[in-house]
């Protein structure tokens, strides 16, 4: 069983439509790539029931999504780009709050992941950093049993060191084969690190949705001169970067001739290029 | 709920304290300024149980401005248990500061005999406390606090008007003294609230985050 079934789901707001259709099995993380206001938030939304779509079905954990489901929640980590904690509680105060909300809130454990994560128990919520902000919502979405953790933007304002730390938390998650993680992220380079399968989405549209590592093997990147590039088929060029030096060009390895040499393309050039490639 | 409860309580202590304390002074000085003929100080009577059946909505616009709302819609409650906590701690709010009130008019009311005076203090207090919240939460709960703010200045213009041009001659001493019909307007409140809190339940069910 999947862990997220989205069909055909439609959300329609003025000078905005999405459209998706994703899934994501267990013991997977799943990346969601996208540009400002390509639909990536819209999507967390509608898998929390924070909004109604106008259209197509979504399930999570194998239960369909509404706004009234407390028993699904539960199994929810859910952390967002803004964590939407009362100003003005500490840390220690937040976790009294969440141990009357979650029925298997694990004081003892999110006691250790604040030990872990180095945030201050006493501090009050406006006086911590972003990244401080995001780690104490990473460790309450992680302190309950969760099953799905929908992540939006969890590890933007982190510094290196610290992402690679919660990157590490979340893997560990994944060791569990019953769990799964939808991640959204600006940071390609941490989805790269974490994700099983990545899907990009622009406009409001997926453009892919694959297996990182397939990804990885389908396409390659390739630096020519323009005349080269011109004498390329088409169909195999995914998205292309023109400079006064020649383009470079994300392609299908398996529609280029054997001869050209290609470098392993990374998944933020694959992203860039494509949209790029798309605008062009 | 007990985590709501424990969130709010958490807030008031911090954003509310000196607005509880100045409310508690002015429930003890309402009393005090009572005069014979019946008028006092209109401010001190109703300023205190307004403020303690609003405090819901205070709360809610804190909670607008740190996103709680859509968080808080990922969480394992229900959207009615999300209205009936605040609907609650906005009762027991204007309740302890009604008691208060009270306790400060029969302190000096009792004393001269005018004891039958309370029970029309109560049903107007009743009205003029639990009003504005039943008008106001349903609109919060649905489009968000600054909407329903405008139209909260608005009522306690009305309310103050009205209550600066009959309200030190006649609601403290004669238009309370309405006879035994006094006792429908706690009654009247008190429904009105109760409606306002299903409407609330309704609507929220309804909200987009």
């Amino acid at each position: 069983m999947n862990a997220i079934e989205i069909r055909g789901l439609e959300k329609h707001y003025p000078g905005f439509d999405l459209q998706l259709d994703l899934s994501l099995p267990r013991g997977c993380i799943l990346g969601l790539v996208g540009e400002n206001g390509a639909g990536k938030t819209t999507t967390i939304k509608a898998l929390l029931g924070a909004i109604r779509p106008d259209a197509g079905s979504l399930s999570v954990l194998g239960q369909p999504v509404k706004e009234e489901n407390a028993a699904l929640r539960e199994r929810l980590g859910v952390v967002l780009d803004d964590p939407g904690y009362p100003e003005c509680v500490t840390a220690r105060q937040l976790g009294g709050i969440m141990a009357g909300v979650f029925r298997n809130w694990d004081k003892a454990s999110f006691a250790a992941l604040l030990k872990q994560l180095a945030i201050p128990e006493g501090k009050a919520f406006k006086d911590l950093s972003r990244g401080m902000k995001m780690k104490l919502s990473i460790a309450v979405a992680l302190s309950h049993g969760a099953e799905l953790l929908i992540l939006d933007e969890p590890t933007s304002g982190l510094d290196p060191v610290v992402r690679d730390e919660v990157v590490e938390l979340f893997s560990e998650f994944t060791r569990d084969e019953q769990h799964a993680i939808l991640i959204s992220s600006h940071i390609v380079s941490d989805l790269e690190k974490l994700c099983d399968y990545i899907a990009f989405l622009h406009q409001g549209r997926l453009l892919l949705c694959e297996e990182k590592d397939r990804l990885l093997e389908e396409y390659g990147l390739v630096h020519l001169s323009r005349a080269d590039f011109a004498a390329l088929d088409s169909a195999a060029v995914i998205g292309s970067r023109r400079s006064p030096y020649g383009v470079s060009a994300v392609i299908r390895r398996d529609a280029v001739p054997a001869a050209l040499p290609v470098e392993p393309v990374s998944i933020e050039d694959l992203f860039v290029l494509m949209i790029k490639g798309d605008a062009e | 709920m007990k985590g709501l409860l424990k969130k709010d309580l958490l807030m008031i202590v911090k954003y509310c304290r000196f607005l509880v304390l100045m409310c508690l002074v002015f429930a003890v000085m309402s009393g005090f300024s009572t005069e014979e003929d019946g008028s006092g100080n209109f401010f001190f009577l109703v300023y205190p149980v307004l403020l303690g059946s609003i405090m819901p909505i205070t709360l809610m616009s804190y909670d607008e401005r740190s996103h709680w709302d859509l968080y808080c819609s990922t969480l394992p409650l229900s959207r009615k248990t999300v209205v009936n906590e605040r609907y609650l701690l906005g009762f027991l709010c204007f309740l302890v500061f009604l008691a208060l009130t009270m306790l400060s008019q029969a302190v000096v009311l009792l004393p001269q005999g005018r004891g039958g005076e309370l029970g029309d203090l109560v049903g107007m207090l009743c009205l003029i406390g639990l009003l504005p919240p039943a008008v106001m939460l349903p609109i919060c709960f649905r489009w968000g606090v600054e909407k329903a703010r405008i139209l909260y200045y608005v009522l306690i213009g009305v309310m103050v008007a009205g209550g600066l041009i009959v309200g030190q001659e006649l609601m403290l001493a004669g238009a309370m003294r309405m006879g035994s019909a006094t006792w429908l307007i706690p009654l009247l409140a008190l429904l009105l609230f109760a409606a306002s809190w299903v409407l609330s339940v309704k609507l929220y069910q309804k909200r987009e985050f």
